[in-house]
């Protein structure tokens, strides 16, 4: 092993370490401020304090903006699990024309800017009345997420026997029972995994939030948006603490259901 | 027996119509109407006057300037990282992908605020920054290109890591050792083996960054100045509060053929690319 | 084309492997491998998975540093030198072709890091493809020929910038068996005809037996013996290399060294010890011992009623058995017979004419000359 290789290889990790620092700072840096008793969002945090917790969670603000954010989350993750998982075995299983398009017209709100699509979306919201209600965010939310949920349970059909299916027609099974029966049990950590997807989607989503919330009616992310951009508080830091210890466990409990299924 | 499996088969298309229903009328239904509206009475005048403004025209120019350097940093970083996870194995491996991923998780939008507080001039980095000696005074990093740059490099970077690291995965590690008894130097072996068998991966992240960033709306508008705005903002803007809807309509088809043309941009390069290697194997 | 060796080395001697010790962690993977080659022999490296024969060959190309010993080649110590500067050739098990390179450009690559240049650099390249055959596809990738055609790929980028060594990782064992056959002698033709000092590595014994000029057998990390493939068949040293290398009966008894003789003895048969035994073997009276004879040098005979009542153990090198599997393969009989002991005892006869009547449950008698068994140690 030669010196300069070693130097090499020695210089390569440390700035693996950074990226890696980069990318978990952020991450992380706005847990301690939040327990700050300062009233700045100044590093390092002054002594500790849970007030800014208790300020958020008496703020009427925030608990109406909870329970708005709680109530559009779970209706979409509801909608976008259903129709994503129908869409998922339909595309697995059937074979038509124009499967393709139907394939692409599925995964296409994944690549197209958001900005254009809120906009698009508010328009025509706006002009059937759906602008500003909790019915408008779910649609919204549910064309986003419904991607999520399609490739989620698409992987996992992959896995799936097809004869297992077929042995249960045989049987002399109607279709529904052995949707029921045979096919949902084992597809189950796709469709929970598609559920939890959907719900962070929907729970994180903020542009097109922007555009389809008032005064009135306000999720968590607009919220945050409208604090931040008047001041940068502590505030807020309690707020994204607790929304990260809810993103962390979303994504440990997708990478545990998700582990038991390649194994 | 077929009988049944196609019956049962061909009976799921009914499932699709619902998804496909709400699609249309949700998706492409709002993405028609924004067209619409920025062509009213068929004519082009505001595409005209977003064109022949000088401010508007450099805004769009700025979102592609900034995409790229964007895409470029995270090049940058991304690749060696992906290297790392390719050669990593157990405890890791873990780590590195929990790093990766877990910022993934949070809401870009609270980890844009994350940087406002961690950029602001009494933020950590500024105080590192004059504590370790390299600056006397804290220079601006938020309401900069800077700012715009990590913060958007910061959401963008995990796009980048993954299609390179898949590539990465599945080339033949003896191919390292195949060189490398050919006689050819660490150095070598990467630029004419390693590099070229990775470069489809980093065509995937590329295009993916890029388009990706040109849509990007919240990040620059907390950690930019009103010098730094992009195509995302100005549409925001006069959406929102302008309630200019046709010119607003009218700068989100730009923003979606400037992405198309991304993506077809990216996809001759990497047509091109194919067809070169396949014919010239030999170097020179 | 000769392949060309540094002035000033020693001439005769090409590689030398000098207590070569490696451990991974707590698992020896080398212990003490010790041996030498002579320039343009053909060495293959024989033994099951995980013998080591692997791993000794990775630390003569420099992917792996010993814990102890030394590496020499031509006389030079490569032990700190990086695998890209040793000037050895390999052929990898997959073959390891750039994918992203045609055949031309893959060959062309050694000659490119080493900085050959022009007209002399394409000569080299076109000269070793049609060595190997394959004149006529320098502008193919690896992806559009065959197993045996990337073969040929990889030995050619292997032999074209005229190494000092080299090292082949089961070259074959890709390939199916019908092909290996013909690349076993299309192999041996080009190194031969290039005059290559060759390390193979290999657990298929037949290849190994048919390509070199020396074998060495590998066992748990240990180099077992060393010797030309005849050497190895007719004088094994230990079990494992009787048993390894084609088929042995393993016989055990005392030693027993009355009357001036040298015998075996067990509780059915009777042995002289073989003329190859040394003076000086160190068995002492009643020591266990064990001896290996092949199986087609067993010789069975009928025997009659009368004989069945004379004893046994009166004459040596003879005893009885029972049929138990009389198995006709065309070119020769296989049978089994179990002595009275119960130790079964396999036998091949090409001498199909009075093979038939030895049918299961016939009582038979053996015998064999000491001078086609082996005394074996360890």
């Amino acid at each position: 092993m030669t010196a300069s290789s070693t130097i090499a290889r020695v210089v390569f990790w440390l700035a693996v370490c950074a990226v890696a620092a980069f990318l978990l700072l952020p991450t992380v840096v706005i847990i301690p401020i939040s327990f700050t008793t300062a009233a700045n969002t100044l590093f390092p945090p002054v002594g500790f304090s849970f007030k800014w917790y208790r300020t958020v969670i008496e703020d009427p603000a925030w608990q109406t903006a909870t329970i708005t954010s709680l109530k559009v989350a779970l209706l979409t993750m509801a909608c976008s699990v259903t129709l994503g998982t129908a869409a998922a075995l339909a595309l697995f299983r059937s074979q038509f024309i124009g499967k393709t398009a139907v394939r692409a017209l599925i995964l296409s709100p994944l690549v197209t800017p958001l900005i254009v699509l809120a906009i698009g979306v508010f328009m025509v919201f706006s002009r059937w009345g759906l602008a500003g209600t909790l019915v408008g965010l779910v649609i919204a939310d549910t064309v986003l997420a419904l991607p999520f949920v399609v490739v989620s349970v698409t992987a996992t059909l992959y896995t799936v026997n097809p004869n297992l299916e077929l042995a249960s027609l045989g049987l002399g099974a109607g279709p529904w029972r052995t949707f029921r029966r045979v096919t949902l049990p084992l597809i189950l950590p796709g469709v929970v995994a598609g559920a939890i997807f959907a719900f962070i989607t929907s729970w994180d989503e903020v542009v097109m939030a922007i555009f389809l919330t008032t005064a009135s009616l306000r999720t968590i992310p607009v919220l945050v948006w409208s604090q931040v951009r008047a001041e940068i508080s502590p505030a807020v830091a309690a707020v994204g603490s607790i929304l990260f210890v809810i993103s962390a466990l979303g994504m440990a409990a997708v990478r545990l259901i998700l582990r038991d299924e390649q194994r | 027996m077929f009988g049944l499996k196609r019956r049962f088969a061909n009976s799921w298309f009914l499932v699709l119509v619902p998804s496909i229903v709400v699609l249309l009328c949700f998706f492409v239904v709002p993405l028609a109407y924004v067209v619409g509206r920025s062509i009213p009475d068929y004519s082009l005048k505001y595409y005209v006057m977003i064109l022949t403004t000088p401010v508007y025209v450099k805004v769009i120019f700025l979102t592609f300037k900034t995409s790229i350097l964007v895409t470029f940093v995270c090049l940058l970083l991304g690749y060696p990282y992906a290297y790392a996870m390719s050669r990593a194995q157990g405890w890791l491996l873990i780590a590195l992908s929990i790093a990766l991923l877990l910022p993934f998780w949070v809401s870009f939008l609270l980890r844009t605020f994350a940087w406002m507080i961690l950029l602001q001039d009494t933020g950590l980095i500024n105080k590192v920054l004059i504590a370790t000696g390299i600056i006397n005074e804290p220079i601006g990093l938020i309401r900069s290109t800077v700012g715009v740059t990590i913060g958007m490099a910061h959401i963008l970077l995990p796009y980048v890591v993954l299609p390179i690291y898949a590539v990465m995965r599945r080339i033949d590690h003896r191919l390292m050792d195949a060189a490398s008894i050919s006689g050819a130097r660490p150095v070598r072996a990467f630029c004419r083996v390693y590099f070229p068998l990775s470069l489809p991966g980093v065509y995937a992240a590329a295009v993916l960054a890029f388009t990706l960033g040109l849509g990007f709306y919240i990040t620059p508008a907390l950690l930019g100045s009103s010098r730094n705005t992009m195509i995302g903002q100005l549409i925001a803007e006069q959406i929102g509060e302008q309630l200019n809807f046709e010119a607003g309509s009218a700068m989100a088809v730009i923003l979606l053929i400037l992405t198309g043309m991304a993506f077809g941009f990216f996809g001759v390069v990497q047509w091109l690319g194919k067809q070169r290697l396949a014919l010239t194997g030999m170097s020179h | 084309m000769k392949l060309a060796v540094p002035s000033g080395a020693t001439k005769d001697v090409a590689l030398e492997l000098k207590g070569i010790c490696k451990s991974f962690g707590s698992a020896v993977a080398l212990q003490d491998v010790s041996f030498q080659l002579e320039r343009s022999e053909f060495l293959t490296m024989l033994g099951p998975s995980g013998s080591g024969k692997t791993t000794t060959l990775r630390v003569i190309a420099g992917f792996i540093t010993p814990d102890r010993g030394a590496v020499r080649l031509h006389g030079r110590d490569v032990l700190g030198t990086p695998p890209y500067r040793r000037n050895i050739g390999m052929v990898f098990q997959d073959y390891a072709l750039f994918p992203h390179m045609t055949v031309a450009g893959n060959v062309d690559f050694p000659l490119e890091a080493r900085g050959v240049r022009g007209k002399k650099r394409r000569k080299m390249v076109s000269d070793i493809l049609e060595i190997v055959g394959l004149e006529s596809l320098g502008d193919r990738l690896p992806r559009q020929l065959s197993g045996g055609q990337q073969q040929r790929v990889a030995l050619a980028r292997a032999l074209v910038f005229n190494p000092e060594i080299v090292l082949l990782d089961e070259p074959l064992g890709a390939l199916d068996t019908k092909l290996r056959g013909a690349m076993q002698l299309e192999i041996l033709r080009v190194v031969k005809r290039l005059g290559a000092t060759v390390i193979s590595v290999t657990h298929d014994q037949e290849e190994a037996l048919v390509m070199s000029d020396r074998v060495a057998i590998f066992s748990q990390g240990s180099l077992v013996q060393m010797g030309s493939p005849r050497q190895l068949y007719e004088t094994p040293q230990t079990e494992f290399v009787a048993d390894f290398i084609g088929e042995s009966n393993i016989l055990r008894g005392r030693f027993s060294s009355v009357g001036g003789g040298r015998e075996i003895h067990s509780t059915c048969w009777r042995a002289e010890a073989p003329p190859s035994l040394a003076e000086h073997h160190g068995f002492s009276e009643g020591a266990v011992v064990a001896f290996a004879i092949r199986p087609e040098n067993i010789a069975i005979h009928r025997v009659s009623e009368s004989d069945a009542t004379v004893s046994e153990l009166n004459r040596p090198n003879r005893c009885t058995a029972v049929v138990r599997d009389n198995i006709y393969l065309g070119v020769e009989f296989r049978l089994v017979v179990v002595l009275s002991d119960g130790q079964p005892v396999q036998i091949r006869s090409r001498n199909l004419k009075d093979m038939d009547g030895f049918t299961p449950g016939t009582k038979i008698e053996l015998s064999w000359s000491p001078g086609d068994s082996v005394v074996l140690r360890g």
